[in-house]
């Protein structure tokens, strides 16, 4: 056997940004860059029975078995999970062999935590959905756009915690802009 | 002391009431001269308070002019705010909330305000009436020179030049009721709306909430109407679902019930606090919106009404009872309603002397008139305005009998109060396409049927009593917060107001004659002006605002459309409803631009998107160009070099050296990747592109041409095959979108039956192709796996998989430079370890990072074409690639491949361009012609698509482009010509492969 390198840290797009963030003491939003593992499930809706897994409906996120299970779009879901190097084996695995397309996104779409009191504020100057409690609860989940870039929103628990998933190469072109835009309310983040 | 000072210099200002905040006094300035006003002052109050009548001049006349209203309708008192970057021209003063250090400007006048040199252009008036500007100068010779001088002098003011230092945000918002209006109507159903816990949202344009209220001396339950705005206000304040936005303006009502409103978060301020935006713009979604807009008072177009010191009646109202200003020191009011009485009665109770009230209307009592009887003031019934004297000045004005029974008399004044009545801001409702009616008892158009889920209460409805403005107000609300699914308690009691009777209004639209009788104070439109139109056949209100420009300044006409459609109604002898009204637009009121963009300027412009690389590109003298949203290295320029010409070509040609001689790397994350899967993977791929994918064998990668429908060329690149049923196609940076929304296309629409998915993975791989004879070594040294990558085991389009650095990675044999390369993806968080781990493995080797230039260099040398050449107008054969087609199946495009267009013999195909003097640059995009000299319009060969300006490996500037005949032309010269340039260059069609034709190289 070849001795391997072990895997190295992973580089976070939003780590040159962040570093160079001063946080406020008393932050209105916080934005938390979570380096997660995500795999895409993509198959036709009448094959998504032999998917075993707890598969959300369209719009809506599911916790379970310490991963995250949130819809796309009908036949679309994606799964993450915090360092979980095994997540593609495994969803592979609830799959049934060929029920499914699956495939790695986990270094293709970066997530962001936002939360903080003045989130919802901070979200709608980038998105048109309605984020009120009464319209987008906890555990909702939609596709949009955030500063005219495709993200994921998932309302996670808490009174204003949101996930953001977006497309690597432009995640940090939305961070600069909600820092930008939080900056009024406050803005702390971390790595 | 310093109150005393200001006592002294607010010499119109009362000495108690208003909503000014006595204690916190506010200097300002005006055309460079110092004043003091107080916190809760506009610029307009402020200035009457320090007893400035005189503002601007007309847009056209150049006529003094004042403060006619204390609103957003507004006409007259238009100045330039702010210095340098943060100057706005057209600024209403009546708008403009006062701040420490406020800088206004009068605009349109030359030298000065109260001499202003194109004045003329008010004595030239006979000359200069309604549509001179094309009947006088149309079809001149040196036409554009007299319309710079024409547009000069019809001057608004001047905006900056300069870049905004503000920010701007946008907001968008969502709610059960949108309240538009926070006066006793909009407070009142924002009450029922809101205690029902629907979500609501109410908007308010100035700064606090109560409307007219702020502006008149009227009671609630028996105290000052503010108190129950006060305690309105607190309760709204304490609904967790009810949010209250002021100092914003709803200004467009579009479609699906979605408002525009503009909030001036931070205009009260000399420059808004530290990352707060100066405005935000917000699109509110309302399942149901109440119009509680109000109602804006007109005038009446008597001769001269435009002079300083005429003043619609609620203005001068407002300027007593809320800034607590005395707009004058002895008034007539004039009005064809009983608001003239309410007027008079203002006036006196803040000791100005009010000469008379004269009322248009026949005589004729009621509660307000009895009123003002009592309080002693001079009443005179049937008679008008004939004449205002008085410039810079009213000083004062003669009145007669409407019937000619008696000559004018003078009577001395400094303000005219002026009442026409009033028109119902039906605005908004007209935006939403809501019909308007017109209503004989309040001489107005009201809101008819809407159109989209609103209603319209109080003023806006023509509903001017303020108990039934309130009792509207709650119905409204509660009706509208049922609609959208919360149900709510009985409606609330209407509180006691004390209202006087009043008489009907008679309308009466002009008075007395003459020339100058403004219908239109903005634009200088009068009443002659519209019988002009009349007489010369613009007689409907569409083409009566063109021609006069009546309602076409910033104002839209707000105080004066309906005087003109009035007068153009009497002129035509019809009534008003037959003659109808001008369609209102958005925006209400003017909005920044600033506001629109938002956050989407500068680098924001368009998202920004980054390769997983770019930190190291940046800190290793990457200089960046756009590519689409993406930012690509260029170039890399050594530590400390500075940019410039020949150090770009300096670093260009010692990087297409690197590779051409031993090694280099190039970030090309860029590019398009589509994971696709299934069984029907293979036959998705065959559909798609026109050469054969069937026979590709796992491990191995394929260029592939894809055709649109119609047979042009649509893309390229190379696509592999993972697995049994998994492949990775890859695309163009530039068309890595479109094709992937292709393929869905056709997957979920074209073929269903595929059993195929396809994922876009662009963002999952950062992708690097390392290339030059020594790329193997380099690869090799840098891979940790042991994975053999000898030309034996990894051929050309031979893929495998490997671990560099610890890293897991996709290894292709791939080649866009010519030269032996590797194209290695590794997942994206971990690319730059893996860039690093190559650098450093190709150090022996002086390995350098290329950028695009030198990509794009080596490509051209190669004769590979990309989007300049691919640019939707190409088909297959023009490319020279038109034996890749399959003549075996079908494919996407095939169809039309045979269309006569396309077998064309004299259709431009691919050369190669060298220059005859083997030194002059051939730009991109010329044109290539036989002969330059030849008479215009010449006939085109073709063009040039591609250029490489310098080419190391070869010597010579080289380009790429498509002549007719194509290579049948071998050898013959052609000229390149760039007329915009004035560029002409004569140059040898050749092969478009200057380097190792043979592909030695890259197989090597």
């Amino acid at each position: 056997m070849v001795d391997l390198a072990p895997l190295p840290p992973r580089l976070s797009p939003f780590a040159a940004l962040f570093a160079a963030t001063a946080n406020d003491p008393n932050p209105g939003v916080t934005l938390s860059a979570r380096s997660l593992d995500q795999v895409q499930i993509d198959c036709a809706t009448d094959r998504a029975d032999r998917i075993a897994l707890p598969l959300p409906a369209p719009g809506r996120a599911v916790s379970h078995d310490g991963m995250r299970l949130i819809s796309l779009a009908p036949g679309r879901w994606i799964v993450v999970k915090a360092d979980a190097p095994d997540l593609f084996d495994r969803v592979r695995d609830a799959c049934d062999g060929s029920a499914a397309a699956v495939v790695d996104q986990g270094h293709g779409r970066s997530c962001l935590r936002l939360s903080g009191p003045n989130a919802r504020d901070l979200l709608v100057t980038g998105t048109g959905i309605d984020l009120h409690p009464r319209a987008f609860a906890v555990d909702d989940a939609a596709s949009t756009a955030l500063f005219h870039v495709a993200a994921i929103l998932d309302r996670r628990q808490g009174s204003a915690t949101f996930d953001l998933h977006m497309a690597r190469s432009y995640a940090a072109a939305v961070a600069e802009r909600l820092i930008a835009g939080g900056r009024q309310y406050g803005v702390a983040v971390t790595s | 002391m310093i109150l005393g000072r200001l006592k002294g210099v607010n010499a119109f200002r009362l000495p108690t009431g208003g909503e000014i905040d006595r204690r916190r006094a506010l200097s300002f300035s005006f055309d460079g001269k110092s004043y003091t006003g107080f916190q809760g002052d506009t610029l307009a109050s402020a200035l009457l308070a320090n007893g400035v009548t005189l503002v601007g001049r007309s847009f056209k006349y150049h006529r003094p002019r004042g403060i006619f209203t204390a609103g957003p309708e507004e006409p007259n008192a238009l100045v330039e705010l702010r210095q340098g970057a943060r100057r706005e021209p057209n600024t209403r003063a009546t708008m403009a909330e006062l701040f420490h250090g406020l800088e206004a400007t009068s605009q349109n006048r030359w030298p000065s305000l109260a001499f202003d040199a194109m004045e003329v252009n008010d004595l030239a008036g006979r000359f200069l009436v309604a549509g001179f500007y094309y009947k006088t100068f149309m079809g001149f010779p040196g036409w554009h020179f007299y319309e710079q001088r024409i547009r000069a002098a019809a001057g608004m003011g001047r905006g900056t030049v300069e870049p905004d230092p503000d920010r701007y945000e946008r907001m968008s918002a969502h709610c059960d009721v949108l309240i538009v209006g926070g006066g006793p109507s909009g407070l009142a159903a924002a009450l029922t709306a809101g205690r029902s816990g629907a979500r609501v949202i109410l908007v308010e344009e100035t700064d606090g909430l109560g409307g007219r209220l702020r502006s008149e001396r009227e009671t609630i339950a028996g105290r000052p109407a503010m108190d129950w705005v006060a305690r309105t206000r607190q309760e709204l304040d304490s609904l967790p679902e009810v949010q209250t936005l002021t100092r914003t303006t709803a200004f467009g009502y579009y479609d699906d019930n979605m408002i525009g409103a503009v909030e001036r978060v931070a205009d009260h301020m000399p420059v808004p606090p530290d990352h707060v935006p100066r405005q935000r713009l917000w699109h509110i979604r309302a399942r149901r919106v109440v119009l509680a807009t109000g109602a804006i008072e007109r005038h009446i177009a008597f001769p001269d009404n435009d002079r300083p010191g005429v003043m619609l009646a609620s203005a001068v109202r407002s300027y007593i009872n809320r800034f607590a200003v005395r707009p004058g020191r002895r008034a007539v009011v004039v009005a064809n309603n009983d608001d003239g009485y309410r007027t008079a009665l203002d006036l006196a109770a803040a000791g100005v002397e009010v000469m008379r009230v004269v009322d248009t209307r026949p005589a004729g009592t009621s509660d307000w008139r009895v009123r003002c009887e009592a309080a002693g003031i001079d009443i005179q019934d049937g008679a008008a305005v004939t004449k205002v004297h008085g410039r810079l000045a009213v000083i004062g004005c003669d009145i007669a009998p409407l019937d000619g029974s008696d000559r004018p008399r003078f009577e001395p004044c400094d303000l005219i109060a002026v009442s026409g009545g009033w028109s119902p801001a039906v605005h908004l409702h007209t935006h939403a396409l809501g019909a308007i009616e017109w209503s004989e008892g309040r001489a107005a158009f009201v809101p008819g049927a809407a159109r989209q889920a609103h209603a319209s209460v109080g003023a806006a409805r023509g509903t001017y009593g303020l108990a039934s403005s309130i009792a509207e107000g709650f119905e409204a609300g509660a009706a509208a917060a049922e609609a959208a699914g919360f149900p709510t308690a009985s409606r609330p009691e209407v509180p006691a107001t004390d209202e006087p009777g009043q008489r009907p209004i008679r309308a009466i639209w002009a008075t007395g004659d003459g020339k100058k009788r403004f219908v239109d104070l903005q634009d200088d439109v009068t009443v002659d002006d519209i019988a002009l139109a009349h007489r010369e056949g613009f007689v409907s209100v569409e083409h009566l605002k063109r021609y006069t420009t009546l309602g076409m300044g910033t104002d839209q006409g707000k105080t004066s459309n309906i005087i003109g459609h009035a007068l153009m109604a009497e002129a035509r002898g019809e009534p008003i409803p037959q003659v109808g009204t001008t369609r209102f637009r958005p925006p209400y009121t003017p909005v920044a631009m600033g506001a629109f963009a938002g956050g989407d300027r500068g680098r924001h412009h368009a998202p920004v998107r980054r390769s997983a690389m770019h930190d190291w590109h940046a800190a290793n003298g990457a200089v960046f160009v756009e590519a689409g949203h993406w930012l690509r290295p260029q170039y890399y320029l050594a530590e400390g070099t500075p940019d410039g010409k020949a150090a770009m070509d300096a670093a260009i040609t010692g990087e297409v050296r690197a590779v051409r001689h031993a090694v280099g790397l190039v970030d090309v994350s860029t590019l398009g990747k589509i994971d696709i899967q299934g069984p029907d993977a293979a036959e998705l791929l065959n559909r798609l592109y026109a050469n054969g994918f069937k026979t590709l064998a796992v491990g191995k990668a394929r260029y592939g041409l894809m055709l649109r429908e119609d047979g042009i060329v649509h893309d390229d690149g190379t696509t592999s095959r993972l697995g049994e049923h998994h492949y990775l196609m890859t695309t163009t940076t530039a068309h890595a979108g479109d094709v992937m929304a292709q393929i869905e296309w056709y997957l979920q629409v074209v073929w269903p039956e595929l059993d195929a998915r396809a994922c876009s993975v662009t963002d999952q791989w950062a992708a690097m192709a390392l290339a030059g004879p020594k790329a193997r070594d380099v690869l090799a040294a840098a891979i940790d796996d042991g994975t053999d990558v000898s030309d034996g085991a990894l051929p050309f389009m031979g893929v495998t998989t490997a671990r560099i650095a610890g890293v897991p990675v996709r290894i292709f044999r791939i080649s866009f430079s010519g030269e032996l390369s590797y194209e290695v993806n590794a997942p994206a968080d971990w690319g730059t370890h893996v860039w690093e781990a190559l650098m450093d493995a190709g150090e022996a080797h002086d390995i350098r990072p290329y950028g695009t230039e030198a990509m794009g260099i080596m490509r051209i040398e190669k004769g590979h074409v990309t989007h300049a050449e691919l640019d939707g107008r190409v088909t297959l054969d023009d490319t020279g690639m038109g034996r890749m087609a399959s003549s075996k199946k079908w494919f996407v495009g095939r169809g039309m491949l045979d269309k006569p267009a396309f077998t064309d013999p004299d259709r431009p195909k691919l050369v190669g361009l060298v220059p005859v003097d083997g030194r002059t640059r051939i730009p991109a995009g010329a044109i290539l012609v036989e002969d330059p000299a030849a008479a215009v319009p010449m006939g085109k060969l073709g063009h040039v698509s591609s250029s490489a300006y310098l080419s190391p490996t070869v010597g010579h500037p080289i380009a790429l482009g498509f002549v007719s005949g194509g290579l049948e032309r071998k050898g013959q010269t052609v000229w390149a010509v760039f007329p915009l340039r004035k560029l002409a260059v004569e140059v040898t069609i050749t092969d478009p492969v200057f380097v190792d034709p043979q592909g030695d190289r890259l197989r090597g």
